[in-house]
């Protein structure tokens, strides 16, 4: 399973270098240059200790994946690809997961390079005595967040790209669906009843960070355990109805 | 065609599609190391047969075995050992031809040091290794067709299922992937289940055929079996003087035989299983044909296909 997997990622990457045209290329190159080197100039020598750093280093590469995310199984139908694919040996778990992790690595890939970025263009405009860098902590926290939120964008993009009719229709959605989780839980949170927010910052308040830590990176976990589960039923039924 | 020797074996197969029957009690056996063409126009359930042989679409009724195995609790072992071509070519057309086939090539886990000269041979073979760099998307809708042929062939398999293979293939082309399947099978063993529309195709290269329409199995049998089945008797060559085209027009318009060929002085006709070759001469005199000789024809399976859908649908096809 591992090396249908790998093949599949294979592909993926093969087919993105070669697939996007000129235009979508230079778009993702200003977009990676704006957030990789202008945004931290701009804001300056305490970029990495801005909350907004670690919106941007994980919210940029999970919306730049919505375009990607959508082609992998309503493209592959378009096309008339995906059929020979499920006419082959590869198991429909293999598919899936082939493309999920491609999903992810590409938007761990981004948020990587934005990073590598960040760190040049900050030591190059704002560079004293020591290297201009994150902690280890904040490392090891953004190393969590963006894999579990990669994770979640590409199961969501995912379950839209098995059920889309055509890649417009699925990216159309998928950037709502996006859209409405980044705005959606800052204004339920606002709004929530006085007694209930209290009780919950109490609870998380009371408990070590390791401990909130952990109960989130769970939550996370079932929550992508449940959607995968849906995916793979939705797989079955939909795809096959080439 | 043997149980025992069976490489493709359905029971009763039947498939429903939102109430309208895809399939209907289709019960085939196809040898191993033969090749099996499936004959039928369009919408007829072949490639719906070919998804259910694959274990990619569950039968309402009945069971289905290929190379031993259950399509419905082995399917993925079938599609491991078996090669497809299905109606679309499934190419990546952002790809190369090398990358098309490199990555099939690791989804059946061919290893790497295999791969570049697996490749390498079946490329050559069909003359494109020199253009194996270029982009598919930009190649004739032929030389694709060659690509995705050579696709399913690169693990060995034993049974290849080729849903019309030659639709978009020149002559050449046609002709020479003929001669490699026929290579295949004779010195390979592999076993081809073939649909096509070409009836020729199937009279030149299959062992066996089955003739589907509207889900339901309206002949089988081998090439010979098919030919001489039902009204062969019946189908005579006709000489006579030449005939002008109004009384040609009033012979194809008479009922109880069909022309199958003519020229201006040669008739192939097939008479209906009712009626005697006397009777259609008689019809032929009285509308003026000047009849010079009479002789028993071999009937081809184009007629033979005709003749199924003629008296199954009642149309003049």
């Amino acid at each position: 399973m591992v090396s249908d997997i790998k093949a599949i990622v294979w592909k993926e990457w093969r087919e993105f270098f070669f697939q996007q045209s000129i235009k979508s290329k230079i778009q993702t190159i200003v977009l990676i240059a704006v957030i990789g080197v202008a945004l931290p100039v701009n804001k300056g020598a305490h970029w990495f200790d801005l909350p907004f750093f670690y919106g941007v280093a994980v919210m940029g590469p999970v919306l730049m994946m919505v375009t990607v995310v959508c082609d992998l199984f309503v493209g592959e139908r378009e096309r008339h690809t995906l059929e020979t694919l499920l006419a082959s040996r590869l198991s429909d778990k293999s598919i899936v997961l082939g493309k999920i992790l491609f999903a992810v690595s590409y938007a761990t890939s981004i948020t990587a390079l934005l990073i590598a970025l960040n760190i040049i263009a900050l030591n190059l405009a704002y560079y004293k005595s020591s290297i201009l860098i994150f902690s280890p902590r904040s490392a090891l926290i953004l190393t969590f967040i963006n894999f579990f939120t990669a994770f979640l964008a590409a199961l969501i993009g995912i379950a839209v790209s098995i059920g889309a009719k055509t890649v417009k229709q699925g990216q159309l959605t998928l950037t709502v669906s996006f859209l409405i989780l980044v705005l959606l839980p800052p204004l339920l949170i606002k709004n929530l009843p006085n007694n209930f927010t209290h009780v919950f910052s109490r609870f998380y308040n009371s408990i070590s960070s390791v401990t909130a830590f952990t109960l989130t990176a769970l939550i996370l976990i079932v929550v992508n355990l449940a959607i995968l589960k849906f995916i793979l039923y939705r797989f079955k039924t939909m795809a096959y109805n080439f | 065609m043997s149980k025992e020797n069976s490489i493709i074996r359905t029971n009763g197969l039947s498939l429903n599609f939102l109430n309208v029957a895809a399939l209907s009690d289709l019960s085939i056996n196809v040898d191993a190391g033969t090749i099996f063409g499936f004959l039928g126009p369009n919408g007829a359930g072949k490639t719906t047969t070919i998804k259910a042989l694959l274990g990619l679409i569950k039968p309402t009724t009945g069971s289905a075995f290929v190379m031993g195995y259950n399509t419905q609790s082995s399917s993925e072992k079938i599609r491991a050992s078996a090669g497809v071509l299905l109606e679309h070519n499934g190419l990546y057309e952002m790809l190369s031809a090398e990358e098309n086939l490199e990555y099939f090539a690791r989804i059946w886990a061919i290893p790497a040091n295999e791969r570049k000269a697996r490749i390498k041979q079946l490329l050559t073979h069909i003359g494109l290794w020199e253009r194996r760099k270029e982009k598919v998307g930009s190649w004739s809708k032929g030389m694709k067709q060659k690509v995705a042929i050579m696709r399913c062939l690169l693990h060995r398999p034993k049974l290849i299922f080729l849903d019309e293979p030659t639709s978009g293939l020149d002559p050449v082309s046609t002709a020479s992937l003929r001669n490699d399947l026929l290579g295949m099978v004779r010195d390979e063993g592999v076993s081809i289940f073939l649909t096509t529309h070409n009836l020729d195709e199937v009279e030149k290269m299959c062992n066996s055929a089955g003739i589907i329409n509207k889900g339901q199995l309206l002949a089988l049998g081998t090439i010979d079996d098919l030919k001489n089945a039902g009204d062969k008797a019946n189908v005579y060559r006709i000489s006579c003087n030449p005939v002008s085209p109004i009384v040609l027009n009033q012979l194809q318009i008479m009922k109880g035989f069909t022309i199958a060929e003519y020229s201006v002085t040669d008739f192939k006709v097939s008479a209906d299983e009712s009626i005697s070759i006397s009777v259609v001469v008689q019809k032929m005199i009285e509308a003026g044909v000047e009849i010079i000789a009479v002789n028993k024809a071999e009937r081809s399976l184009e007629e033979f296909y005709l003749s199924v859908m003629n008296k199954n649908y009642g149309k003049r096809y």
